[in-house]
């Protein structure tokens, strides 16, 4: 009887730790993430900038629309990184 | 500008985009998906009130909601930014002797015709609804002589004026219609 009391019962579903399974995904995919979301950015903003400039029409618009493109996503990009370490 | 190139003695007289209410309404689907994550914030801070401890479960670490609010605030801006880089392209440009019509569909899909004055026979405006009537804007139609052609362009910017401008100068080329206004075009 004494043997049965220490004999662990058994964990059909074992279970990893929850702090350990995040920071793990996290940290692995954050940085791919967000190299994707730039290099997607950047591409867009060369696109764009060639539409602008290519057939602006000298419009006096084309440079304050894409500084503001820029300034908008440059702060949500730091937004994006800010709560990371 | 290699789209098209005034003419000796050609000059632009009036440049016309769609009315700015248009962008606006174009624009609001973005602002209104941009207040999504707020709102789910506000829901799950409301549930987790409301359910106490059970709930935490459900919450992510704060800098990676912010990674992801981040990320779809920059897709939702991209998006916006299309909206208003096409806004922009999209143009009609009326000189002295002709009208160039731009529509830019997207990246990369553009479209550019122009037709003489000349050869214009009629113009009419059409304003419907409330909204429009309003705040001044609504469809323009210009139909050429020759064949069966009439070029559109919707919801611009006070289309009365815009004929009023076209017929005038229309007007002054019939009335002197001298060979430097065929001349080359």
């Amino acid at each position: 009887m004494n043997a049965d009391t220490n004999v662990a019962p058994l964990n059909p579903f074992p279970t990893i730790p929850g702090n350990f399974s995040t920071s793990m995904n996290t940290a692995a995919f954050i940085p791919v993430v967000f190299l994707i979301a730039f290099v997607i950015w950047l591409l867009y903003t060369l696109v764009a900038g060639y539409h602008w400039f290519r057939y602006g029409h000298q419009s006096w618009l084309a440079v304050p629309a894409l500084a503001l493109h820029i300034f908008v996503s440059g702060f949500l990009m730091l937004y994006m990184m800010s709560g990371l370490r | 500008m290699e789209e098209f190139d005034l003419q000796p003695g050609e000059h632009i007289m009036i440049t016309v985009r769609q009315h700015p209410f248009v962008l606006a309404m174009r624009l609001l689907p973005f602002l209104l998906l941009a207040l999504v994550p707020d709102l789910f914030g506000m829901f799950f801070s409301f549930v987790g009130h409301a359910g106490g401890a059970q709930t935490s479960g459900l919450a992510l670490s704060a800098g990676l909601t912010r990674f992801l609010t981040g990320f779809y605030w920059l897709i939702l801006w991209i998006g916006a930014f299309t909206v208003l880089t096409k806004f922009a392209l999209t143009q009609w440009i009326i000189t002295n002797v002709r009208i160039v019509d731009i529509k830019q569909y997207g990246f990369f899909s553009r479209e550019v015709s122009s037709f003489l004055l000349l050869r214009v026979q009629d113009v009419t405006t059409e304003i419907y609804g409330v909204l429009p009537t309003l705040i001044g804007y609504g469809k323009l139609n210009v139909e050429t002589a020759g064949n069966i052609e009439k070029f559109t362009m919707d919801t611009v910017s006070h289309p009365q004026r815009i004929r009023d401008i076209i017929m005038d100068q229309v007007a002054d080329l019939h009335a002197t219609d001298t060979p430097a206004n065929t001349d080359g075009l």
